[in-house]
């Protein structure tokens, strides 16, 4: 349980540290695109790679972290 | 999902149900949205309901629509005299016949029946008649 806490730690702190280049490696997103949140969102769900129940789990997350 | 994450979003990702909370117009606007799909977002600073909805493709504009939310109060008076008295009110009655001009009619229209009953006969007596003469 404190191992996979540690580890997502860490991956929040290299999420933070980089954001476009941790998601870069994740997904495919071409170069020069957009660093709002927003429309990363949007190009990762036009172009299916991610589901809209997964954006709405996101944007909840979202919300819970940053309140 | 990650192993050993906490469960606080699992009913969330298991319904997920075009619905969903903002905390403004502007988030609203720019809230993500899957081509083809709709969400209703729920203004959480103000009575207000947005509609998002995208295009089949990414050409497509996204359709954003706002609606206010308007609390019913309820009459202290009469609060089931609301939606089905103003339909009532707002029925055509000149459409409609009284039952005494019904049975008035269906009065009329016996007679008449009995009329055409009592015509027949003297009819075929008539052109009996006629055939005798030309006998």
């Amino acid at each position: 349980m404190m191992n996979n806490i540690a580890d997502m730690m860490t991956m929040l702190q290299q999420i933070k540290a980089d954001p476009i280049g941790m998601l870069s490696k994740r997904f495919n997103l071409p170069q020069g695109i957009s660093k709002n949140p927003q429309e990363l969102l949007q190009y990762l769900l036009n172009s299916g790679q991610v589901s809209q129940g997964q954006i709405d789990q996101a944007m909840q997350m979202k919300k819970f972290f940053m309140k | 999902m990650i192993p050993g994450y906490p469960y606080m979003f699992q009913n969330y990702n298991q319904n997920p149900n075009g619905f969903a909370t903002v905390q403004n117009e502007q988030e609203a606007r720019f809230y993500p949205v899957a081509p083809g799909v709709s969400m209703t977002l729920k203004d959480e600073s103000g009575p207000f309901i947005y509609t998002k909805t995208m295009g089949r493709t990414a050409l497509d504009l996204p359709a954003f629509e706002k609606y206010r939310l308007v609390k019913e109060e309820p009459t202290a008076n009469a609060p089931e005299a609301t939606e089905t008295d103003a339909k009532v009110e707002s029925v055509d009655l000149s459409a409609y016949a009284f039952k005494e001009d019904i049975r008035a009619l269906e009065e009329q229209l016996a007679a008449l029946q009995k009329e055409i009953a009592t015509m027949k006969p003297k009819k075929k007596q008539v052109k009996e008649a006629e055939v005798e003469d030309d006998e």
